[in-house]
Parts: C-alpha cells; sequence; structure tokens
C-alpha cells in the first residue's frame, strides 16, 4: 500500500493546479468568473472529461478524474452543466443512435445547453413503478400526457430529459410498458414549467405538465423493460460524488475560520473534532473507490454510501457553521435587504444559514437518506454474495 | 496511491486467515478462556514456528522486518477469530516498548525470547489516578547504587498473569503528570517486591495489578535515556492502537456478515426478518460503520509506516475515535438484531460485541482521543 501518487500523478496534479491557477481567481470569485472558466474549459478539451475520448472525452483514468475533481471542487469551482455532463451526456453515449448523439452531444460539450431531468411525479415521488407520465406513439412520433415535479434548474433549462412509460395503441393501454427517456425542447408546445419555491427561498426547482405534448419519434432515446436501470443513472452521480471531501475539507476550513472567534472551552469544537474524523473516513474510502477503479477491481462499497456519507457531513458542517453564530443565525434578510442597509450581525451569518437550509434542499435531489440505503442494500445483497 | 498489497503481505494475511478459519474454532476458544492460563501454550508455539512472534521486528534482530501493514493484516484476522493469545500484550506493546526504546544489548537479551516464544511480557504503563494520561505516574524509580529502585502501583496490566517480564514506566523526576521524567524499564515479573493480583478481563483474557515495593533493576534495565521514556511509551501504546483497532475491524466484519445471514434465515411473522425494511437499513448501517472503519485502518497504516510523527499520531486517533464509534455500533446492532440469540453465552455475537467495547476504552476511549487528534 502506498498512499502517495506516483511522478506521473503528481505532473499530473500540478498541471492541473496550474490551469486551475490561471483561469479561476483565488479569492472572491465574481460574476464574470463562471463564463470565463467554462470556454476555458471547453477550449482546453475538459468539459467532459469522463466521456471516451471519441466523444471529446480526456482519455483520464479514474484516478486522474478524481484529482481534477478534488482540484476543482477545493477551489470552489461549481461543476458545471453537471446534468448534462454527467448524466445525460453518458446516457446518451449509451443508448442513443448515431443522429441523436450528434444532435446532442455537442451542445453539452461545449456547455452551451442546459438541461434538466424530468424523472419526479406529484404522486409517484422517484417510484418509477408508479409513474404516470405516458407517451403514446401517433403518425409523426409521440403524444406525452402527465406531471413532473422537483425538477432541478427546470426553468433554466433548454432540454429535458423525460422518464415516461410507454403504452401501446391497442386495447392493453393498461399493461404496463417499459420505460422510456425523451428528449424534450423545453418550448415545445403542451409544456408548462412552474417554479416550486423550496424553504431556503430559492427557486432552483420547477415541475412541469405535459399536456399532448407531440416530439418526433427520434426524441425517444432510450427504453428499457427495467425502470431501475434509469433510475439509478439519475440517482448516481457516479464519479462527481467523489469530489465531496474536497467540498467538505473547504467548508471545515470556513468553520476553523469561525471557532476561532469562540471560547476554546466551547462544545462546538469537540463536534468539529468529530466531523473532522468522519471527513478523514470519507476521504479515505473516496481513495479506496478510486483505487478499486483504476486497478479495474469490483468497487468495495455501492457509490449510495459515499452520496448518504458525504451529505451527512456537509449538512452537519453547515449545522456547525450555523450555530458558531449563536443568536445570529436567526436572521435571514433577503439579498435586497442586506444589500441596501447591510449585515446584521457577523457578515457571513445570513449566507451562512441560507447557504445550510440550500444544503437541506439539495440533499433531495438525489433522494433520501432511506431511498439511498435502500439502493445499497440491494446491491449489497445482490451482487457481493 | 495504492491500495494492493505486496506478494509477501498478501501470503502473510492468508496464511493467518487460514489458521483462524481451520484452527481457531469458537468452542476451543471458550474452552481456552476458561483455562488456567487463559490462552493455549500451543498455540503459542505455533505462533513462533509461524514466524508470527516476529513479524514487527527488524530482521537484524531476528524479526521478519515487518511495518503496520503486516500487524494490521495480522490483527484483523486476530478480530475475526477472537484470539486471547497475548500477542498484543508481549509482541505489539512490551516488544514494541523494547524495539523502540532499547539499545543493541537490550534487544539482544530481550527479543529473541519474545520472537521464540519462551517469553511472555506486558507492559505496565496504566494507574489508577492516571485514566488515559500515558504522564500520569505516581510509580517513582529513584537511583540506587548503578541501578534504580522502583515503588507504586500498575493498573489493568494485560497479560500480567502469564508475563516473565515487565515493562514498566515510573517517574524518575518532575511532577506527577510532567511530560519530561518519565522512563522505563524491564523488570523481571518475579523479582522481589513485584506482587501481582491476577483476574479474568471482560472480554475473556487476562489482566494483573501489579504492586511494585522496592523493586532493584540495574542501569541496563532503562530502555532509552532516563526522564525521557513518554515517546517510547506512546509509540508502543500507538503500534498498539493499530493493533486492536484492526482486531476491532476484523470483529465489525464477522458481526455484519453473521448479521446479515442470521436475518436472512430467522424467520419471524411468516417472513424472514431480513425483509422488514428498519432492519435492512440498520445492517447497511453496520457495513457503512465498518467500512469507515476499514478506510481509517489503511490510512493509519500507511501513514505510520511513512514515518512517526504529528500526522501518524493523527491518524492513529481518527482511527481510534472510528473505531470506538462504529465498534460499538456495530456490536450492540449485533446483538438487537440476533434478538434473544444475541444476548446467549453461547453464541459467539456476544463475545465479539465485548471485544469491541473493550477496545473502545483500551488506549483511550473517543473522547480522549477526539481531543488528542484535535490538538495534533
Amino acid at each position: 500500500m502506498e498512499r502517495g501518487l506516483s511522478a506521473d500523478l503528481l505532473a499530473f496534479r500540478q498541471r492541473v493546479d496550474t490551469f486551475i491557477q490561471a483561469h479561476w481567481p483565488s479569492q472572491a470569485p465574481t460574476a464574470e468568473a463562471l463564463p470565463a472558466w467554462r470556454q476555458a474549459v471547453v477550449e482546453a478539451g475538459l468539459s467532459v472529461p469522463r466521456w471516451p475520448e471519441s466523444a471529446g472525452g480526456t482519455g483520464w483514468n479514474p484516478t486522474q478524474i478524481y484529482l481534477w475533481r478534488q482540484a476543482c471542487a477545493a477551489a470552489g469551482i461549481p461543476l458545471e452543466q453537471e446534468v448534462g455532463v454527467e448524466i445525460v451526456g453518458p446516457l446518451l453515449l449509451r443508448y442513443a443512435d448515431a443522429q441523436q448523439q450528434a444532435r446532442h452531444l455537442p451542445g453539452i460539450r461545449s456547455l452551451a445547453d442546459t438541461w434538466a431531468i424530468a424523472f419526479a411525479e406529484p404522486v409517484a415521488g422517484i417510484d418509477y413503478s408508479a409513474m404516470q407520465c405516458q407517451a403514446r406513439p401517433y403518425t409523426k412520433g409521440w403524444r406525452l400526457d402527465g406531471e413532473k415535479c422537483w425538477v432541478l434548474h427546470g426553468h433554466a433549462a433548454q432540454w429535458l430529459l423525460c422518464f415516461a412509460y410507454l403504452r401501446q395503441a391497442c386495447a392493453d393501454a393498461d399493461v404496463s410498458g417499459s420505460v422510456g427517456l425523451f428528449v424534450i425542447p423545453t418550448d415545445v408546445a403542451g409544456l408548462t414549467c412552474l417554479p416550486q419555491t423550496s424553504f431556503d427561498g430559492s427557486q432552483h426547482l420547477a415541475s412541469f405538465a405535459l399536456q399532448d405534448v407531440r416530439v418526433p419519434s427520434d426524441a425517444l432515446v432510450a427504453r428499457s423493460e427495467d425502470g431501475a436501470e434509469f433510475a439509478h443513472l439519475f440517482l448516481t452521480r457516479d464519479m462527481s460524488t467523489l469530489s465531496q471531501s474536497a467540498v467538505a475539507r473547504a467548508q471545515l476550513d470556513v468553520l476553523d475560520q469561525q471557532l476561532d472567534q469562540l471560547d476554546p472551552q466551547d462544545a462546538l469544537h469537540a463536534q468539529r473534532h468529530a466531523v473532522a474524523v468522519a471527513l478523514e473516513a470519507l476521504q479515505a474510502m473516496e481513495l479506496r473507490y478510486v483505487d478499486a477503479l483504476q486497478r479495474q477491481l469490483e468497487v468495495p462499497f455501492p457509490l449510495d454510501l459515499l452520496q448518504l456519507r458525504s451529505r451527512e457531513i456537509l449538512l452537519k458542517l453547515g449545522a456547525l457553521q450555523v450555530e458558531s453564530f449563536g443568536y445570529y443565525a436567526l436572521p435571514y434578510p433577503d439579498e435586497m435587504l442586506l444589500h441596501n442597509e447591510g449585515s446584521i450581525g457577523p457578515d457571513t451569518a445570513a449566507a451562512t444559514v441560507r447557504q445550510n437550509l440550500a444544503q437541506h434542499v439539495a440533499a433531495m435531489y438525489e433522494g433520501s437518506a432511506e431511498a439511498l440505503k435502500d439502493t445499497a442494500w440491494r446491491e449489497l445483497n445482490s451482487t457481493r454474495q | 496511491m495504492d491500495f494492493s498489497f505486496t506478494e509477501e503481505q498478501t501470503l502473510l494475511e492468508e496464511s493467518v486467515a487460514r489458521y483462524f478459519q481451520n484452527d481457531y474454532d469458537f468452542e476451543s476458544r471458550q474452552q481456552l478462556v476458561k483455562s488456567e492460563d487463559g490462552f493455549s501454550q500451543e498455540n503459542w508455539a505455533t505462533f513462533a514456528e509461524l514466524g508470527w512472534l516476529g513479524v514487527p521486528f527488524s530482521e537484524e534482530d531476528g524479526g521478519f522486518g515487518g511495518g503496520a501493514i503486516e500487524c494490521m493484516l495480522m490483527a484483523e484476522n486476530f478480530g475475526k477469530g477472537l484470539l486471547v493469545e497475548p500477542y498484543l500484550a508481549t509482541v505489539v506493546l512490551a516488544g514494541g516498548a523494547i524495539k523502540h526504546g532499547g539499545n543493541a544489548e537490550q534487544k539482544a537479551k530481550y527479543l529473541p525470547g519474545i520472537i521464540d516464544g519462551s517469553t511472555q511480557a506486558a507492559l505496565a504503563y496504566a494507574e489508577p489516578q492516571g485514566r488515559f494520561n500515558l504522564a500520569d505516574l505516581t510509580t517513582t524509580a529513584t537511583t540506587a547504587g548503578d541501578g534504580y529502585v522502583l515503588n507504586g502501583y500498575k493498573a489493568v496490566v494485560m497479560n500480567g498473569p502469564a508475563a516473565d517480564l515487565l515493562v514498566v514506566s515510573a517517574r524518575t523526576s518532575g511532577e506527577q503528570r510532567d511530560a519530561d521524567g518519565v522512563s522505563v524499564f524491564v523488570v523481571d515479573a518475579t523479582a522481589d517486591g513485584v506482587t501481582r493480583r491476577d483476574y479474568p478481563t471482560v472480554d475473556g483474557m487476562r489482566a494483573s495489578e501489579v504492586t511494585l515495593e522496592g523493586v532493584q533493576v540495574g542501569a541496563d534495565a532503562l530502555l532509552g535515556e532516563a526522564g525521557q521514556g513518554l515517546g517510547i511509551i506512546e509509540r508502543a501504546i500507538d503500534d498498539g492502537i493499530m493493533a486492536v483497532g484492526s482486531e476491532a475491524v476484523g470483529c465489525m466484519e464477522v458481526l455484519y456478515k453473521d448479521t446479515v445471514e442470521y436475518c436472512k434465515t430467522r424467520e419471524q411473522f411468516g417472513q424472514p426478518i431480513g425483509k422488514f425494511q428498519v432492519l435492512q437499513h440498520r445492517m447497511v448501517d453496520m457495513f457503512m460503520e465498518h467500512e469507515q472503519s476499514k478506510s481509517l485502518m489503511y490510512m493509519a497504516a500507511m501513514r505510520l509506516d511513512e514515518g512517526y510523527g504529528s500526522e501518524a499520531q493523527k491518524a492513529v486517533s481518527a482511527f481510534k475515535v472510528q473505531v470506538g464509534k462504529s465498534g460499538r455500533f456495530v456490536g450492540q446492532n449485533a446483538v438487537q438484531l440476533h434478538g434473544g440469540m444475541g444476548m446467549t453465552d453461547e453464541l459467539n455475537i456476544g463475545h465479539y460485541f465485548k471485544r469491541l467495547t473493550i477496545i473502545d476504552t483500551l488506549f483511550g476511549n473517543v473522547d480522549y482521543h477526539l481531543k488528542r487528534f484535535g490538538r495534533l
């Protein structure tokens, strides 16, 4: 066993660090930072690192992708067009035909197209077997009807990847068919988007009503008799999950700065150490996972567990950050009030509280803790006997 | 970054695993617990023949030249088999103190007996008032002629009943809790003035309360420099944490797997209890705790093998925190999920639970190591 990186990987990490230093501001990124970063990433051919080289990927091995993700996360760089790059692109590469790929992959690769996934429904939740959205064939393609909700960044998306049951035109309409994945432009007739306000006050989520939405035949990019196959692709974000220890470490640094202001005997210090140990364990698990991928071995545990653990740690860090403000965890001024009248209490208090609430909202994007445990249990007891 | 093992490490691990699968069943182990010695001299001799007792010692000292990773691989299997033989006390702790603190003559004098199995040893470092503070010592060693005279009381000395040698920490200068002024001595366990009160421990091991009254030792009994012995003890204890932590990881793996198997076969209310989602989630949590501990076990072993210092100490404390927390969780839930069977003495579950509970306390509990982690 060897904890350090090989000379090649050290050189790779150096190149990554150099690239980030050249294209991402080290302090307080401005609004212009993200578009500039996006352009730099696309021009350098780094926008879709884990895609096959033939599709514009970097050809990096799992360890290199991990190092890239870690470095970006440590610098506070958000994943660009994550849904398109991490979920839609790999799915199209796996299931779609050449024409469908040619139509959609360039826009994802250039980070120009914004995608969202329409999966959950008001009644069915993420239980694909209870999904009510249906697609029926007609002479020019498919007609979709149904409702979708909790669509992340749905109102900003140009494209939806929509899950629907395929129904036959004949009398057996009540018989559940296979699950289809449709690519739908969000400006298509019959599609109505309603932003959903989450409890942090943000509107990152949207619901969609589909009423006789008509799409051509080739909008159907994948179909499967087993909806679980697609559901898992949606719920598991693969390598992007593996950057979470770096995100958490940056949050731990923020917490440490806040705790410096407190009494050394304050009980929050002990809680800080406990979460720091948990973070050490998370990173060690990430490294084991990546090492298994790199050596093409069976991974040591389901990725869902890393998602679950990283989420728990980030939520705990957020909670400790908020607790460190004491009473100043209560004010929740809107952006306009803050801009006009200045901060209430510590400068970063309101933003931290807002961020912590947003973390609780974001934690639901990939399914509840119980849903992740269900998936993990199935994996542990199907493939690991 | 590489989590693979060398060919030698793999062979060692397979050898130890095979022994515990084939030659160390739970019923025999329970008989040993009830025996007079509390362990098997025959097994001990086998360990010597297999070379296990020499694994952590350098080749020039007659050992195998192994490090923390080799220790980890062995101890993980010790945990799976619930080993009762005093490998930890003799080889890791007392042998470790001599390895880290002794000069060439002392190593030549003491280590061959440990490696060939003829010498049993114990590290007498804890005192009743000291809790987990290794420097909190009321035992004293005062100079007398060319040597020292030791007086004091050492608590819960693991393997004390069988020990031929006691490696004892004592204060030669300074105040009761000073880091400086601690010295370490090798003492003949049968020397005049040494008395032992022997007893079993919760997990089936043996220990002693050791009283030292006017025990005379020569100058050559001193390991390292007078007054600078705390580092020797700390190093041996950190090796001990690496060993018992790895044992705990092995215990947790057995408990998780046995619990899953039990829940798949035990039927209640017309179906296997493993069909109940609440139990499935509990077992996922048990798996997760085990994997977190295993991950930190690897990191601690690699850090120790890179070199002993604050980073290694920090990794060891993080590992101990995780093992303490996870071990209790896995142990308690294994008992719960086994229901009525889980609380019986005949089933192995409760015995793993007791070992895990003891391991949490050994060498400092979760709170102690969280503080140490935070300090480093």
